[in-house]
Order: structure tokens, then sequence, then C-alpha cells
């Protein structure tokens, strides 16, 4: 069933946060999205929600994506986290996989976004 | 123009074009000179040509490196990468090895740091043309050297009446190895302008 999923959006571009509710909005309308411009507030929303999906930036103002990580995965078991981020450096993205995320390159697009919550909906 | 020249949302959209230009060309240097190139976050400000001049003055007193590419399309406008010697001298040793085993800028030198610069800014006009659906041509890279000052007003020269600075700050460094690059546009009014309208366009295909 995918009715009434959470999803949290966690990136300090306001581009991408509003591209990913659009799509979310436009393919899922019964789904809700939240979102966190920091690495803080990504932590913060965890520790008060459940979520089904979160999208995870890398490059953020406070904290890098890969640095809060492990505590969103802590705090979050249940939800499938996917990597949005500009960078495109392998080693990088080597990084992701060895935590089990999948890594999705900017800059963001329908294909990308469902490609992410359908792998979410597989599990 | 009166008023912000950019608003917060359109800053927004171009830092985030920006970053997403910068992260493939972070890849592409990693993969010239085989390490992680680490990023910081970027930092988007419209300015006028004075501000900016007195903002980079404040940054880099000192001696740089510059390249400089016209872009043209639907904007059009002067990228300029500005790097300390200190900083081009070691993004070259890294590139070329020993061939820049010190810091003086012979034409091997000029190469390289142009061809690196020609990579980063076309990934950032790529990036921007991809998602504003445009076509942005890019001219040849140019080294310019000096204090900024002097590199600045060889743009003013260069650039239309009332010409504008969009500065993007951002970092990228090897892993013990500080190198700094700032990307800069200068671009006409009217050209600003005609960004704002392409930004106006794509922004409206997610607004809610």
């Amino acid at each position: 069933m995918s009715i009434g999923k959470k999803v949290l959006v966690v990136d300090d571009s306001r581009l991408t946060r509003m591209i990913f509710t659009k799509v979310i909005a436009t393919n899922y309308p019964q789904w809700n999205v939240s979102q966190a411009i920091d690495g803080k507030s990504a932590l913060k929303a965890a520790q008060t929600k459940k979520f089904d999906f979160i999208s995870l930036d890398h490059n953020m103002p406070d904290a890098t994506g890969l640095e809060i990580l492990p505590e969103l995965q802590s705090l979050q078991p249940g939800a499938h986290i996917g990597v949005f981020t500009a960078n495109v450096q392998k080693v990088l993205h080597g990084r992701f996989t060895a935590l089990g995320v999948t890594c999705y390159k900017k800059p963001l697009d329908q294909q990308q976004i469902l490609a992410f919550i359908n792998e979410g909906l597989a599990v | 123009m009166s008023g912000p020249v950019l608003s917060e949302e359109y800053r927004d959209t171009l830092s985030e074009l920006f970053n997403i230009g910068m992260g493939r060309a972070a890849q592409s240097l990693s993969e010239m000179v085989d390490e992680e190139v680490i990023l910081s976050v970027p930092s988007l400000q419209a300015l006028r040509y004075v501000e900016a001049l007195d903002l980079f003055t404040n940054v880099s007193n000192g001696p740089i490196n510059a390249v400089e590419q016209h872009f043209d399309g639907r904007f059009s406008g002067n990228a300029i990468i500005f790097y300390t010697q200190s900083s081009s001298a070691e993004l070259i040793r890294h590139i070329v090895g020993d061939l820049a085993a010190n810091e003086s800028f012979g034409e091997m030198e000029e190469e390289a740091l142009k061809e690196v610069s020609n990579i980063i800014l076309n990934a950032c006009f790529g990036c921007l043309a991809e998602v504003l659906d445009c076509e942005l041509k890019s001219g040849v890279p140019v080294i310019i050297t000096g204090d900024i000052g002097a590199v600045l007003k060889k743009q003013r020269g260069n650039s239309s009446v009332d010409p504008l600075v969009l500065s993007l700050s951002m970092q990228f460094s090897l892993p013990n190895k500080a190198i700094e690059g700032q990307v800069s546009l200068i671009m006409a009014s009217e050209s600003i302008r005609n960004l704002v309208k392409e930004l106006e366009r794509f922004s409206s295909l997610y607004a809610m």
C-alpha cells in the first residue's frame, strides 16, 4: 500500500525541495511531504515524526549528508533513504553505498525521484 | 534596476545550478588529479560593480591569476574564475606535476590553468543551459593576471553600461592541499533581466 506515506526532503536548496515536493504532490497527492533546510533540522524532524522516505542532500551548511546519515538511519530504521547530490564523485557515492543507500545525481528530475520512490515501495 | 537585483528565490535557484555545475566539475577534476575534491557550500551574491570590487579586494588583496570566458545565449556575460597565485600554482602542480615546480607562469602552466578553468566554467554553463533549457555558447578561455582590482577594471572596460556581478563563492580543495577558487559572472543589466525571465519560466514549472 502506498496511501498516506510520509516523505522528508532534506536539502538547503529551496529549488530542490520545491521540485521534490511538486513531483510527489503530482504523483502521490495523498502523501505528506515535510522539508528540512539543513542537517540540524533534519535530525530534529526525524526525532519527532516517523517517515517512510527521506531524500538527503550531501553538501549542506551545517553538516554533510554523510555525517548525519548514520543518525538518521538510527532514528528512522523503517525509512527508505536516498541521497540526492550534485557531488557526483565515485569515491563519495561509494561511501554512501557502503551505508546502504542509493545516490542520485542532481539536477533532480521526475524520473529519478520516482525511481527512488519505487525502489522504496518495492522493499 | 531598483530593489534587489535577484530575489531570494532566484538566488537560491542560481546557487543550486552552480552547485550542480561545480559538482560535475569536481568529478572531472577528481579524475584529473586522482584524488577526491572537497567542495564547500556555495554562496551567491548579486552585486553592483563597485560593491564587487570592494568585496573581492577584501577577500584577496594580493596578486591573482584569473581565467575569463565569455558566454552568450538568451543571456550573456563574462565568467571569471579567480585563484590566488599560490592556489593556481598548487593546482597546476597537481595536474602537470614537476612541470610546475615553481610559481612562475609559463606557457605550459597557462594552458593547464585555462583547461581546468574551462572544465569548471563549462560545467556551470552546461548546467545552466540544461536546466533552463537554453543554449549557451562559450568563448575561448583567456588568462588574466594582476591584482583583483586590475582584473575587474579590465572586465569593467569590456562590459556595457551598468554591469552587475554575480559572485559565486565556492571553495574546492584537495586533501592536505588548500586550493581555492572563486567563480564570478559579470553581466549587463539587460542580460540579468533576461536571466531572470528564464528563472521565472523555470520556477513556474514547479510552482505549487
